[in-house]
């Protein structure tokens, strides 16, 4: 295996805060959309997101706190206590965060600008990841990227050439984000992406289906740990990455190119990159924004890249159940095909109950579909053009 | 090392639209956009690329645009001065256009760049970092150029951009040195490396 093995993780999720947690909450299907409850969102047009939950409950914090950055904390601190950090020397271990964009105290600002600008009531991701690297003791580089919904898939695909440059680091990487405050969420919904479901809050994110109808903004932090295939603890891996590629549309920045040729071409990449070819491949997990358009390209890409076979691999998504967690959404994602994997079964994609007839993709719904599973395709796409994508295989 | 550095005190005008190969984009740039749109133009009108060309870019801490602030703040309290949720819903956030969204996305430059120029490679935007700019270039797939940019604006209003096609060994060298602080300020030492040389 030429990539690079996953041996540990963190996860503060909508599903709940721990790896278990989430695990747990995806094999019950529960779904973490809601009524956002950890702000106030009255006289708001539209008020389903996915927040951050523990025990059960939404993850209240006072006004001012960067809930992300504190996500990414909580994250760091599971990983952390696995142990696999102490097998490096700080000098050669590294942290490469996927974020969105900074926090900003929009009430803060409101109630005690006076005198001061504006720029200090926002929170730097790239200062959360700097601080956070000192805090646990990463001493070998650190960046945030900031590529919106790939920001966090970009940064685990570099994290997997490092390790390939240099097998004797280690690298910490996935994303954090949070987008439920008051300026972040209403500049989606003036963007049209949010969803308008008139029905249940577990029903408005709808990858897939014939009715979808928008994003559920999500919010959480998603970490792991990466090593050299022969340098990690067999019995600690969770799954292999084992290619990366990443492309752009140059298109628009409003919408995914519908001939979807260079989301194929990223696959395509990645899976050469990984040494197998689009046969190998027998899964995929989909961005699945449950936006109109995004759907159509994701299945346009498929046909490219598996040509006949795109109607029979069975395919999954999972933002139904974890909303869109913007910066961070590829790396939690990232858990349930490492779930996937382990469990070899697809779970199913929540709330596509009516397959659109212009996307004939084998969407697994229902029940959990059991089928031997080596490798997963994930593949992801950013407003403004940019695509990534992965292969992970089974350890 | 191709290099172009440009730079726009704050009430002078960037001249985007005479770079602009599509001039209906130009209602979505902010300052910075603006400013890296030219300096990528001025770059890539001496060099031909080809479109898998890795490019990574580094948005460096925006001090100074606030992209309406003032207006969404100023339609969103009652007349006590106090914050008011049904105010700001009705009034202050719909105080700026919705293409103001666009402005405060931190992959912005990157993607129009890619769309000006055709771009589809290997990407990726790095938030106020040279080190992980350099860190992000020096894993670059293929054994070809990297197009590396940075913009910044700056609290009094300024704004930079630049670019540079850095080749393999321009790029193992940089990352050999102690680059601290954003990319913005190691373009300008570039630039004035190469003036004295």
């Amino acid at each position: 295996m030429s990539g690079a093995a996953i041996t540990a993780a963190g996860v503060v999720s909508p599903l709940g805060t721990g790896v278990a947690e989430f695990r747990e909450g995806l094999h019950t299907a529960r779904c973490g959309i809601d009524h956002i409850a950890c702000f106030d969102v009255s006289h708001f047009p539209t008020d389903f997101g996915a927040e951050v939950r523990a025990d059960g409950k939404v993850v209240q914090m006072p006004q001012g706190a960067d809930r992300k950055a504190a996500f990414l904390r909580q994250a760091l601190q599971e990983l952390s206590a696995q142990g696999g950090l102490d097998r490096y020397a700080p000098s050669v271990r590294r942290l490469n965060l996927g974020a969105g964009i900074d926090y900003f105290d929009f009430l803060g600002y409101l109630e005690r600008s006076a005198g001061q600008n504006w720029r200090d009531f926002s929170v730097r991701s790239s200062r959360v990841v700097e601080a956070l690297a000192g805090e646990f003791d990463i001493a070998g580089g650190h960046l945030a990227n900031v590529s919106a919904c790939v920001a966090s898939t970009q940064a685990i695909g570099l994290s997997m050439r490092q390790i390939r440059a240099n097998p004797g680091t280690t690298v910490v990487c996935g994303g954090f984000d949070s987008m439920l405050s008051h300026l972040h969420y209403m500049g989606f919904y003036h963007l049209g992406a949010l969803s308008n479901w008139p029905g249940e809050a577990a029903g408005a994110c709808r990858p897939f289906d014939r009715r979808r109808c928008g994003l559920v903004i999500g919010e959480g932090a998603a970490v792991y740990q990466l090593e050299d295939p022969a340098q990690a603890d067999p019995a600690k891996i969770l799954g292999f990455l084992s290619g990366y590629a990443s492309t752009m549309d140059a298109y628009m920045v409003t919408d995914p190119d519908p001939g979807a040729q260079q989301l194929a071409n990223a696959a395509l990449l990645a899976i050469a990159d990984a040494g197998l070819t689009p046969d190998d491949i027998d899964s995929v997990d989909l961005h699945g924004t449950g936006t109109y358009k995004n759907a159509l390209a994701e299945a346009r890409a498929l046909e490219i890249v598996f040509g006949g076979r795109y109607r029979e691999i069975p395919v999954f998504a999972l933002k139904g159940q974890i909303g869109h967690l913007i910066g961070g959404c590829g790396a939690m994602e990232l858990l349930g095909v490492i779930d996937a994997l382990q469990e070899q079964r697809i779970l199913p994609s929540v709330n596509c109950e009516e397959i659109d007839p212009e996307l004939p993709l084998n969407i697994v719904r229902g029940e959990p579909l059991a089928l031997p599973l080596r490798h997963i395709l994930k593949i992801n796409a950013a407003f403004g053009g940019q695509n990534t994508a992965m292969v992970l295989s089974a350890p | 090392m191709k290099l172009i550095f440009e730079s726009y005190v704050a009430d002078e005008s960037v001249p985007v639209a005479e770079f602009v190969r599509n001039r209906k984009l130009v209602k979505y740039f902010n300052r910075e956009t603006a400013a890296v749109i030219v300096a990528a133009r001025r770059l890539l009108d001496q060099v031909e690329l080809v479109p898998d060309t890795p490019f990574y870019y580094e948005t460096g801490v925006m001090e100074f645009e606030n992209l309406g602030l003032e207006a969404i703040a100023a339609g969103s309290v009652d007349a006590a001065g106090l914050f008011d949720q049904q105010r700001f819903v009705e009034l202050g956030t719909k105080a700026v256009p919705p293409l103001t969204q666009f402005k405060a996305l931190y992959n912005m430059p990157l993607s129009f760049v890619a769309i000006e120029n055709a771009l589809m490679g290997d990407s990726a935007v790095i938030y106020a970092s040279a080190r992980g700019l350099l860190d992000q270039a020096l894993m670059a797939p293929g054994d070809g150029p990297v197009l590396l940019g940075s913009g910044k604006v700056y609290a009094d209003g300024r704004v930079e951009a630049a670019f540079a096609l850095p080749g393999r060994e321009d790029i193992l060298r940089q990352s050999r040195r102690s680059w601290e602080g954003e990319a913005i300020a190691m373009f300008r030492q570039w630039r004035n490396e190469e003036a004295h040389a």
